[in-house]
């Protein structure tokens, strides 16, 4: 099935590395590996991946820079493995093109399923769609329309926005500067509390139609995503 | 003030400090001196009487002059005027016609009189003017090479409470005294003999200055009243420098204590986690092998026992990073429902467990680090988890409630034993009921992110089976919304 998709592994630590290429060769998938920043971008222009497993802490580069670096020609999915606590980095770093995160110590199954994930996005680019569907919802973009199995959602233009936001980013973190660029507007980077008080009433509302609070996921200290399937 | 080298300092050491106002020397004393001034008059009449044989007596009659003028010299006028008349009364009696009688008979013995007296007068007040200045002068003197000494011995780093004794020494001596002693703090009984100067700033008491063996009034003398300033003033300085100092190094010591706690931490953090997720990645990577039921058992404790660990790896972090003050939390604006949802997958992901969550209605947004307050609940209700019986839901529920959004988590299990009560949030402190694995740390750190979050976690009053743990956030007015 996946035999034929290739994933770069970044990691400055043998035993880490090791663990994840032989795990996901065991899943199918054919692994290569670079130890730094440098030699992530060379095997990378050499043969592209699929999709990039980037460790942020790597003894050569800041793991943003390299994201970035990546992100200029590369369009594969880059996931990131960071610490508990480099929230700011993350942060950075889903700027800087990253499109999801692990945080260690991760279960693999956990890599496993963002892998799958990622891939399967990557795979069907929904850009241009119309009108996208997530699980039990349905996003109309040009009418703007929510339902949930048939039934209709009202949402206030700022809920729409955010859900579409949210949406059309396919399951990626979304940060809360990017979410409040995105639909409040370029100067509404520093007011949180609007997305606080607005996430709430969305949630609210698809929660009233019976879609668990958990579909957007809460990712503390970074932002939100919707989530996609059961990873 | 220059810093004296120690050669200088060892030279005024040794100086004999000069005794001022009278620190008395055996012949000072009034016994003494009044012998001494009878002998005086008693050689003079001797000198006199061997003398007039072949000298006549008027002219020899002057060396009693030589006894006034060197009585009232060194002790002063009275003593000069007594000598003066007992020289006349002797010179009368025995050398002046009528001999062996004390009656004047010429004018011209009247005129030798008045002399011893006048004499005895005008050398008295001259010597004790001069005595008194060179008094003043020796004085000053003392005052001054005290008062660089002082400053000396403070500039030069010495510390306080070792230079006192020598500063009071010098002080009393400078005073008159044969010793002197400086009491810092409250003014303690002091001996009877003791006069005792004041030190004194702005009103303030600093301590004494406690003389021995000193003259009358010394200690009550413009000079006392001066040197206790001078002596106030340096030790007020001389404290000031020794308790910044001992904040310098105060702070010093707490910086490198920081720093090495914070790359400790960073060390810690990186390096116990790394291996953790290698062996949790290595396990996962043997799951695609062909093994047996128990092989497989063998896997998931290798997979439970390393997420179990890296809990009590992050556990010991956040208690060393909240015991050093190194977790500053980064207030912004949150949905305590946001942090409840993402507490509980946490938990859930870890270990399934029936977790109710009801947190309705509309909830006023807090200021607080979201990553910390979700820490507190995933603690509480890993907590509750932990004490509750399989079958049993743990409820977590969020209110409004005066100003403050009420996060409870409750458990059906045994409940928190009165004698408990008051020392489950205390580090490493483990129920006795059930015997539950874990650290004892969870509800220590869930309190003190709590507390640097200005949020209070309570225990609730028992009311029937299992534990009510709140967490109280102070709710934070939201600021006007800007129009779209």
């Amino acid at each position: 099935m996946s035999g034929d998709q290739r994933i770069l592994v970044v990691d400055d630590e043998r035993p880490i590395r090791r663990a994840l290429e032989v795990t996901l060769s065991k899943a199918g998938y054919h692994v290569q590996t670079a130890t730094t920043g440098d030699e992530a971008l060379t095997a990378a222009a050499l043969e592209p991946p699929d999709l990039v497993i980037l460790d942020l802490m790597l003894p050569d580069a800041d793991g943003a820079d390299v994201c970035r670096q990546l992100r200029d020609w590369l369009a594969a999915p880059i996931l990131l493995i960071s610490a508990v606590g480099d929230e700011s980095d993350k942060i950075r770093a889903l700027d800087a093109g990253a499109d999801d995160y692990v945080t260690k110590p991760f279960s693999p199954g956990e890599l496993l399923a963002r892998c799958r994930a990622l891939l399967r996005r990557a795979a069907g680019q929904r850009s241009g769609e119309a009108v996208i569907e997530v699980g039990p919802l349905t996003i109309d973009l040009p009418r703007r329309l929510v339902s949930v199995a048939g039934d209709e959602v009202r949402l206030t233009p700022t809920e729409f926005d955010l859900l579409k936001a949210l949406a059309v980013a396919g399951g990626r973190p979304l940060t809360h500067q990017m979410l409040l660029r995105t639909v409040w507007g370029p100067g509404y980077a520093d007011e949180m509390h609007l997305l606080r008080v607005n996430m709430g009433r969305l949630r609210d509302k698809l929660q009233a139609e019976g879609v668990e609070r958990g579909a957007i996921e809460t990712l503390t200290g970074v932002g939100y995503r919707l989530r996609t399937d059961g990873g | 003030m220059s810093v004296e080298e120690p050669s200088r300092r060892a030279w005024l050491a040794r100086i004999p400090w000069p005794s001022a106002v009278g620190h008395r020397e055996w012949y000072r004393s009034r016994p003494a001196a009044g012998l001494i001034a009878a002998a005086s008059v008693a050689a003079s009449t001797g000198v006199v009487a061997l003398l007039t044989p072949s000298v006549p007596v008027q002219s020899a009659g002057v060396f009693y002059l030589v006894a006034v003028l060197a009585i009232s010299s060194i002790y002063g006028l009275w003593l000069g005027i007594a000598t003066g008349i007992a020289s006349a009364v002797a010179y009368n009696f025995f050398f002046l016609p009528p001999r062996h009688t004390l009656t004047i008979s010429s004018s011209g013995d009247w005129l030798a009189l008045a002399a011893f007296v006048v004499t005895a007068v005008v050398t008295s007040h001259l010597a004790s003017r001069e005595r008194a200045e060179a008094e003043q002068a020796t004085r000053r003197a003392a005052e001054a090479e005290l008062g660089e000494r002082l400053a000396t011995l403070i500039a030069n780093g010495s510390q306080l409470h070792a230079a006192l004794p020598l500063l009071g020494r010098q002080a009393g001596r400078a005073l008159g005294a044969r010793d002197g002693g400086i009491h810092l703090g409250a003014p303690a009984p002091a001996a009877k003999a003791d006069r005792v100067v004041p030190i004194e700033l702005d009103g303030r008491r600093l301590g004494e200055l406690r003389l021995i063996d000193a003259p009358e009034g010394a200690a009550d003398s413009p000079d006392a009243a001066r040197i206790g300033r001078v002596l106030a003033g340096l030790i007020a300085l001389g404290q000031e420098r020794e308790q910044r100092l001992a904040n310098e190094v105060e702070a010093e010591a707490l910086r490198r204590s920081n720093e090495l706690t914070t790359a400790l931490l960073r060390t810690v953090s990186h390096d116990f986690r790394s291996p953790l997720t290698a062996i949790a990645t290595a396990a996962e990577g043997l799951r695609f092998a062909d093994l047996d039921g128990d092989e497989r058992e063998l896997l998931d404790t290798i997979a439970d026992q390393s997420g179990r660990l890296g809990r009590l790896v992050t556990n010991l972090l956040d208690l060393s990073r909240l015991e050093a003050g190194a977790a500053t939390p980064a207030a912004e604006w949150v949905d305590v429902r946001d942090v409840i949802d993402a507490a509980v997958a946490d938990v859930t992901a870890a270990a399934p467990f029936a977790i109710d969550v009801d947190h309705a209605g509309d909830l006023p947004l807090v200021r607080v680090d979201a990553a910390q307050l979700q820490r507190v609940i995933v603690n509480l209700v890993e907590n509750a988890v932990k004490f509750s019986p399989p079958d049993e839901h743990v409820a977590v529920a969020a209110t409004a409630r005066g100003g403050r959004v009420v996060v409870s988590v409750s458990d059906h299990g045994p409940g928190v034993p009165e004698s408990e009560r008051a020392h489950i949030f205390r580090p490493f402190y483990r129920g006795r009921a059930g015997r539950q694995p874990g650290s004892g740390l969870g509800l220590a750190i869930a309190q003190g992110l709590a507390v640097a979050n200005g949020a209070t976690i309570n225990l609730e009053p028992a009311n029937g089976a299992g534990a009510t743990l709140t967490v109280s956030i102070p709710a934070a007015p939201t600021p006007e919304r800007r129009p779209r």
